[in-house]
């Protein structure tokens, strides 16, 4: 199966930032990738670009449709959940329900339904009236009642409370996610979804600076909490980055064999978070 | 397009005024109809001697009758067209004020699709409506008047309820409705495009252009070619659609233009002249120009 998402040097400068600097990358069919990055790096625009929001230059498809000439066509198959604030506040529940079945045809509003008769949300209150938890359980509930392939989340969890969040990403793994089906994260909330990626991309000031499947994070990269007395041998292992920790010094190492590193102190795989963080930083330095 | 009912229906949902503002104005009819109807005070006996004294009066009633169903109607129409200004300026901006667009756009429908549905909504179902609302306002405001009169011994059900009175006024109005709808489809486009653009402050973006035209073209050429052409784009149907009362000798007056009214359609309209204008022809190409430009505003627009 083709890739859902093909990215091939595409670029997109606004007047005076240059958001996407020639930017490649491949989502696949039963992936959760995350894309990670700072404020201002790059990811609206890679995801507007993605869901024909934006125009760009480079090469850009997904599910082999250009998304910028077809994109109404190309939302019969993707999705897309930005945060709360994006329904419209005078729209009522059962009107949201009844159009979205009326446009889209992969829409079986039964699920809606289904889902909606698990929550607590009137089929008569207005947008406006629900809590930001409610919406974005609205917003899942149109969305998992769409056979698409391709979901894009833009901090689909902003706002919300760790119940919610937590319950929105369960749901979304157990009712969703299959191996047809591609979702594609943006969040701030790093550690809320690192353990259902199954791939990491991080975008520094319109640049790929990572591209990897969880897997190769765990081969490849190293978090060294250093022994005090081996601070100097751990740095000849040339860290990319490092910092200190209650007094210790941690280091962060690419492509250096575990065995070398764990006599110099405590080695483990960093988490998406530390990993962030060093990468941004370690290139900034 | 066949989900273009829905979209319309959506229009339905995000803007109640559409239907309010009819039912206030066929409220207030009512209201005045019925309040003269059980307080109003007619002196009968000189009401009968007019009736007796005018033998012709079952020849010139329906003209009279007819005008006065045709009164009942104009307001609706103008209420509808403030609220159809209001509307189309909101149509394709609220949403990007309020980010919804990026709901909207995430759904398989195309941006033409969008921008038409807005047009058609100002085109096709405002007008079906203050049709509907003025059919059924004027029938019972008529039927008010009939039982008071009929209270009082007068009898006049014969001479109000004749199916030709009522085709010809209602015929009038449905007539007007349409010749003014498409007069002023290069208006609503316009409204769209606007609305489609701004980034804020629509209503001044929409306003300004024109004033500032009219302004420099008054102080360098000292002519009044934009304010004559926009002048006429908004009552310029009025003498074209209607033979402007030379046939017949009632009319009402709107906007300094006299509209004949009459129990005869035939003596009060004019389609040929209407439909033979080129004004009428360069709008609707200028409505096809500026809707296009507003579907490619609304397509291309990053910054939502």
């Amino acid at each position: 199966m083709s890739a859902t998402i093909e990215v091939r040097g595409v670029s997109k400068a606004y007047a005076k930032v240059q958001a996407l600097d020639n930017v490649s990358f491949k989502a696949e069919p039963g992936h959760i990738v995350g894309l990670i990055g700072p404020n201002g790096a790059g990811k609206t625009t890679a995801l507007r670009a993605i869901l024909g929001l934006t125009s760009y230059e480079g090469d850009l498809k997904v599910l082999g449709l250009d998304p910028y000439t077809q994109r109404d066509r190309l939302m019969q198959d993707v999705c897309f959940i930005a945060d709360v604030a994006v329904l419209p506040g005078w729209l009522r529940v059962q009107q949201a329900v009844q159009f979205v079945a009326g446009v889209h045809p992969r829409f079986r509003p039964e699920r809606a339904e289904e889902f909606l008769s698990r929550t607590t949300i009137k089929r008569s209150s207005r947008v406006r009236e629900l809590s930001k938890g409610m919406i974005v359980q609205l917003n899942l509930a149109l969305v998992m009642a769409i056979d698409a392939r391709l979901l894009v989340l833009d901090e689909p969890t902003l706002g919300l409370d760790i119940l919610y969040r937590k319950q929105f990403y369960e749901t979304l793994l157990s009712d969703y996610f299959d191996s047809e089906r591609t979702i594609l994260i943006t969040t701030h909330q790093v550690e809320e979804v690192e353990h259902i990626l199954t791939d990491l991309l991080f975008i520094d000031r319109g640049r790929i600076v990572l591209n990897n499947s969880m897997e190769e994070v765990a081969e490849k990269f190293v978090q060294l909490t250093v022994n005090p007395d081996s601070v100097a041998a751990a740095r000849e292992h040339r860290p990319f980055y490092e910092r200190e920790v209650f007094g210790r010094t941690v280091m962060y190492f690419q492509g250096v064999a575990g065995d070398a590193l764990r006599k110099l102190g405590d080695t483990r795989t960093p988490s998406v978070a530390d990993l962030f963080v060093a990468t941004i930083r370690g290139a900034a330095a | 397009m066949s989900t273009m009912p829905l979209l319309v229906r959506r229009e339905f949902w995000e803007h109640r005024a559409f239907v309010i503002a009819p039912a206030i104005v066929a409220a207030f009819w009512l209201l005045l109809a019925l309040l003269l109807g059980i307080f109003g005070e007619f002196d009968v006996a000189d009401l009968r001697t007019v009736m007796q004294n005018h033998p012709d009066l079952e020849q010139r009633a329906p003209d009279a009758v007819a005008g006065l169903l045709v009164s009942l109607t104009i307001p609706f129409a103008i209420v509808m067209a403030v609220v159809a200004v209001f509307y189309l300026l909101d149509s394709l901006y609220a949403d990007r004020r309020d980010r919804s667009v990026l709901f909207w756009k995430s759904l398989p429908v195309s941006d033409q699709s969008t921008v038409l549905s807005k047009l058609a909504t100002v085109g096709l179902a405002l007008p079906a409506l203050t049709f509907a609302a003025a059919l059924a306002t004027t029938l019972l405001v008529a039927f008010i008047a009939c039982v008071r009169l009929s209270i009082e011994g007068i009898h006049i059900w014969h001479l109000l309820w004749n199916p030709a009175v009522w085709l010809a006024a209602h015929g009038i109005f449905l007539y007007a409705l349409v010749a003014a709808v498409l007069w002023y489809l290069p208006l609503f486009a316009y409204l769209l495009l606007v609305s489609a653009s701004a980034g804020r402050a629509v209503m001044l973006w929409a306003v300004l252009p024109p004033l500032g035209l009219m302004l420099v073209e008054k102080i360098i050429f000292r002519t009044d070619y934009v304010a004559d052409l926009i002048g006429n784009r908004i009552a310029g149907w009025i003498p074209l659609a209607f033979d402007t009362g030379h046939r017949s000798e009632h009319a009402v007056v709107i906007d300094g233009e006299r509209i004949p009214f009459s129990a005869h359609i035939g003596d009060v309209i004019d389609p040929a002249a209407y439909f033979g204008s080129a004004g009428l022809w360069l709008g609707l190409v200028a409505a096809a120009v500026l809707t296009y430009a507003a579907i490619m505003v609304r397509r291309h627009r990053s910054d939502v």
